[in-house]
């Protein structure tokens, strides 16, 4: 019963979506990720009603009677069925169907508040902040949590809510831009190099495979070192994004493999549409699904690495700061001051935790075999009277 | 009449309601009337899913009982609830199923049983053949092992060499040779219809009392599907089991059925024995299938009368006869209460779900009346004979290998594969060209070595005049291929899921630089020539049924107005009611636009009705070509006297009493001599 006041359009019986149940369709779709089938119409009963009107027209006039009084062709007939059968149809966009699915999971949904909650707090914290991460309270060094200092403050007598929000939002960018980063250039070359075939697949494949040998850690730390403290945010997404793409872009590859067989894909090639276009509009697009949830999970991932650099001294640096960077500083001081290191993790495990339940909803969502549909039982007890009588037959 | 049945209901111990009633008068067919206990009651069967798009219900309110050595046929369209019900008969729903009802096995209620208790059932007392052997046996196990394990789940004290005699003696009886040395052998060293046998002597290893076989050759060839039809009359003879044959192949279920149901949008809505119903179909559905069928047996010089429409979908039944908006004699009643079977002729058990079955009975209503005529075949380009019309594809000695690589670094080759062995033929204008073989055949390769405009190594490939070899730039084959169009078996995976039918539509415009006024004209023009509504431009193909999305296929095979299409089995994964509107669509097409079709299919039934002239191919060579009725009526070589003898027939005395011969090694062989 919950899940129905989540989903309005189940309560309502005139709003009906149509599906076939048709199972080897299903399986087909759910084989290949092609979640096409429920992207489905809905229609009104008004419109239903509509529709016996014109049938008993239908049987005053002979049947078979053509626009011009000869015999119709078949084509005809089918537009005078279509149009029999209902007038307007009302689409349920793929997007709002994912939608719907997404927010009928309570983890999803507290996934997704949580998150909002962590961005307002790194956009809106430094506003709130009465002090700076810059600037260091000298009269109050390795202070609990008080009033005054919300999350208390560091043995050098920085603010360490201040500092906390502002690693936030630094963590959080640099994981996303990894993310969307990583995923762009995976799907393109992914897909590029299944959609090559030959011998440029070939060379492809070898040349993702040796990008994977190299000590990717190490250059990375080099580039990062290399730079000033102000801008080594932006060398680390850069650095962390040019090597996190490629293992990610042998998955897709492997995905796009059985894309290229579809026979729409082989239409367009025999249409003559450019490779290229046939990569943009076929190929990414149909990976989609997978896209989403990787993106959101690259966050994390993306996350973690800027934790693990900054902790270790390779990453952020000061003045800047970031949440590795400043478990980093407080993991000296783990007995004396202990909030220094237990709030930070506390907020960058809420962080990953949250984006962990977002991508695990989606995948739901994007599942046609997911609990995201509902419950049976549920619908069931509607349709029929007294549920005790349908324990008993249920298998 | 009357008192037999007296005699048969005396001889009953179960509880005779209508249901048992009708089906006991069913003695139009091969054995009679059933006589004895049934082995299996359904009682009020009702399944429903729940999906996002609401409550599917796909099975309502079905009832049939089941008599051991008898075969009951379901016959329906995807998405009529034949397969749910087969498998709820088993206990293997989903788990979302809901199921209501009664299913007794000898007395023993199923519905309810949890999936263990029903464990006991399965394979012992109900077993199942499925529609596809290649996924239905485990690839990691000898069928050996897979055999015996089938008999040790019911039976664990069998000694291990009683279970290896029981094995052999199980493949021998499916007719698989030398059976002791095939028993350590593992699936993928058998062919389709091999594995088909192993699956069936899994299925009657326990002699089980009922054998479901849910479209059990649908996946195979047609020479293979008699041969494996065959079988499963020796399986039931062998068990005495009840078979449930599950089909939408109407001449499949006329050599093999005893009693016939079929089914629609969840319901039975005619049910009577094999030759009753083939003879005097009484329910406008059945009637329009009949008509929808091309007949394998006769010339065609009639139209196929298509149903118009599609199937409703089972979340959203219309209130009424759910086959009213597509039926031709439907008056204003039909569009609100829906019909229950009742008996068209209570001698003979015929039972019809209509409201207007009255009229139907009264007057004698076969398909001719009840469906409107379509206008006759129009004679194609009677006016220039054929061979002053311009020839449109021409292949010649066309030779095509494969080399058998070995693994390693050096990779040498280990062998040839000869895909295509000296094709020749060619298409004139606004004719149309069947090429049928089995797969393996060699028939695809053709198809796509054609679509590529490849050079051949050997021969040559002519498209409108242009030898592929002449073809130097790009830009030349992108012109030729405005003029070369293909269409695809699956409308499900040739239609990009992710776009709306414009973008579809628009897609080889935009390939050829259209610009944008002359493609929204195009689309307009394209959308009405195939019978879809132009203002669903906006739809994505999944919002369209099978039927409509082979439509929008050609559609975009047409945009470009091409000179010759390319069909790969267009037909083949389509519901039986629609695949006549889209061959009739195709023939209309032809004698408005005058294109050269070269179609590939392995449907006889079908080709003959379609195309002027067939190219039979086995092995990669061509071994039969000339004019289609000549071919059908006087067949010269072995190999096609073989197929056209395989062809079901959708009429049970002739398909019954037919004499089918079997190509073995060059020679033809009466399938009677053969060991199975």
């Amino acid at each position: 019963m919950t899940d129905k006041s989540q989903n309005p359009d189940l309560q309502d019986p005139g709003k009906l979506t149509q599906e076939t149940v048709d199972h080897a369709q299903r399986l087909h779709e759910a084989e290949t990720g092609a979640d096409a089938n429920w992207d489905t119409m809905a229609r009104d009963d008004a419109s239903r009603d509509e529709s016996i009107e014109p049938a008993t027209v239908i049987d005053g006039t002979p049947v078979g009677e053509g626009p011009a009084g000869r015999r119709p062709t078949n084509a005809e007939l089918e537009l005078e069925s279509q149009r029999l059968e209902h007038t307007e149809v009302k689409r349920i966009s793929y997007a709002g169907l994912i939608a719907r699915r997404f927010f009928r999971q309570k983890s999803a949904v507290a996934g997704l508040t949580i998150l909002a909650v962590l961005a307002l707090l790194a956009i809106f914290g430094p506003m709130i902040s009465p002090y700076d991460y810059t600037d260091p309270d000298f009269a109050a060094l390795s202070v609990a949590p008080s009033a005054e200092h919300w999350f208390g403050t560091d043995s050098g007598g920085l603010d360490l809510f201040a500092c906390v929000v502002h690693g936030l939002g630094r963590s959080l960018v640099i994981g996303i831009s990894y993310a969307l980063i990583t995923t762009v250039l995976a799907a393109i070359i992914g897909t590029a190099i299944a959609y090559a075939r030959g011998i440029w697949e070939k060379i492809g494949m070898w040349c993702l495979d040796m990008l994977l040998v190299i000590p990717s850690f190490l250059l990375v730390a080099m580039i990062v070192r290399a730079t000033s403290g102000g801008t080594g945010w932006l060398m680390l997404i850069f650095g962390l994004s040019a090597f996190g793409w490629i293992g990610y872009a042998r998955t897709l590859r492997t995905m796009a493999l059985s894309l290229r067989e579809r026979d729409y894909v082989k239409a367009a090639k025999y249409m003559g549409v450019s490779p290229f276009t046939i990569i943009v509009r076929h190929l990414i697009p149909n990976l989609g699904s997978i896209l989403i949830i990787d993106t959101v999970l690259g966050v994390i991932s993306g996350i973690n690495s800027e934790t693990a650099y900054s902790f270790l001294g390779l990453g952020i640096k000061v003045p800047d700061t970031s949440l590795g960077y400043i478990l980093s500083q407080g993991s000296s001081a783990m007995l004396t001051a202990p909030w220094v290191v237990l709030i930070p993790s506390i907020v960058l495990i809420v962080l990953c935790v949250s984006m962990q339940l977002i991508g695990d909803g989606l995948r739901d969502a994007f599942d046609p075999y997911s609990r995201a549909a509902g419950n049976v039982e549920e619908e069931a007890e509607d349709a029929t009277p007294g549920p005790e009588k349908l324990a008993e037959h249920d298998i | 009449m009357s008192s037999n049945t007296q005699n048969t209901e005396a001889a009953l111990t179960v509880p005779v309601d209508d249901v048992l009633r009708y089906e006991l008068l069913e003695s139009n067919g091969p054995k009679n009337a059933p006589t004895g206990d049934p082995v299996m009651s359904v009682r009020d069967l009702n399944v429903s899913f729940n999906t996002e798009a609401g409550t599917v219900h796909a099975v309502r309110g079905v009832n049939f009982d089941l008599w051991g050595g008898r075969t009951l046929g379901i016959v329906g369209e995807s998405g009529s609830g034949k397969s749910v019900t087969a498998l709820s008969l088993i206990g293997l729903l989903d788990d979302n199923a809901h199921v209501k009802g009664s299913i007794k096995l000898r007395g023993t209620e199923l519905i309810g049983l949890t999936d263990e208790e029903m464990s006991q059932y399965r394979g012992a007392n109900i077993s199942m053949i499925f529609q596809d052997p290649l996924s239905a046996l485990t690839p990691m196990f000898s069928i050996g092992d897979q055999l015996a394990e089938a008999l040790k789940i019911h039976d664990p004290e069998m000694s291990k060499a009683d279970v290896r005699a029981r094995c052999i003696e199980l493949l021998e009886l499916v007719g698989i040779p030398e059976a002791e040395d095939r028993l350590d052998s593992y699936p993928h060293e058998f062919s389709g219809g091999m594995r088909q046998r192993v699956v069936i002597a899994i299925a009657i290893a326990n002699n089980p009392d009922i054998i479901i076989a849910d479209e059990p050759t649908t996946a195979l060839d047609v020479t293979i599907q008699a041969q494996i039809l065959d079988l499963l009359k020796v399986a039931q003879k062998e068990t005495g089991a009840a078979v449930v044959l599950i089909t939408h192949d109407l001449g499949v279920v006329a050599g093999i059925a005893d009693d016939i149901m079929v089914m629609y949008a969840g319901r039975a809505v005619e049910r009577a024995s094999v030759d009753t119903l083939f003879a005097r179909p009484g329910q406008p559905y059945t009637m329009g299938l009949f008509a929808a069928v091309p007949k394998p047996h006769m010339p065609s010089n009639t139209r196929l009368v298509p149903i118009k429409g599609n199937p409703p979908s089972l979340a959203a039944i219309p209130p009424g006869c759910p086959f009213s908006p597509r039926c031709p004699i439907a008056g204003p009643e039909c569009f609100k209460t829906e019909p229950h079977l009742e008996a068209l002729d209570p001698a003979e058990g015929h039972l019809v779900s209509c409201l207007k079955m009255q009229q139907i009975r009264d007057q004698h209503l076969t398909y001719k009346e009840v469906y409107p005529d379509l206008e006759p075949l129009t004679p194609k380009w009677a006016e220039v004979p054929r061979d002053e019309r311009p020839v449109v594809l021409e292949l010649k000695d066309v030779t095509k290998v494969f080399e058998v690589q070995s693994k390693g670094l050096i990779r040498r080759t280990k062998g040839i594969v000869t895909a295509m062995d000296k094709v020749s033929f060619q298409i004139h204008e606004g004719e149309t060209l069947a090429l049928v073989g089995e797969s393996g055949s060699g028939k695809s390769t053709t198809l796509m070595e054609i679509m590529d405009l490849a050079v051949p190594k050997e021969g040559t490939i002519t498209v409108l005049g242009k030898d592929t070899r002449d073809l130097k730039s790009a830009r030349e084959r992108r012109e030729l291929r405005r003029d070369l169009q293909v269409i695809f078996q699956d409308p499900m995976s040739s239609l990009d899921p992710r776009m709306p039918i414009y973008d579809v539509l628009a897609e080889p415009l935009r390939a050829q630089h259209w610009d944008k006024n002359k493609i929204n004209r195009r689309i307009g023009e394209l959308m009405g020539l195939v019978g879809i509504n132009p203002d669903y431009v906006d739809r994505f193909p999944s919002q369209f049924s099978g039927g409509q999305r082979q439509r929008i296929a050609i559609a975009r095979s047409l945009a470009t107005n091409p000179k010759l299409l390319l069909l790969d089995e267009p037909i083949a994964s389509l519901d039986v009611s629609i695949q006549a509107g889209i061959i009739n669509l195709l023939e209309d097409l032809q004698t408005q636009l005058k294109i050269s079709y070269l179609f590939v299919a392995h449907d006889l039934a079908v080709i003959r009705h379609i195309s002027d002239t067939v190219a039979v191919m086995h092995l990669g060579k061509i071994v039969e070509y000339g004019e289609t009725e000549e071919v059908f009526n006087n067949p010269q070589d072995p190999y096609t006297k073989a197929l056209l003898s395989a062809i079901p027939i959708p009429d049970p005395p002739v398909e019954r009493t037919r004499l089918r011969l079997v190509y073995k090694d060059g020679e033809l062989v009466p399938a009677n001599e053969v060991h199975v």
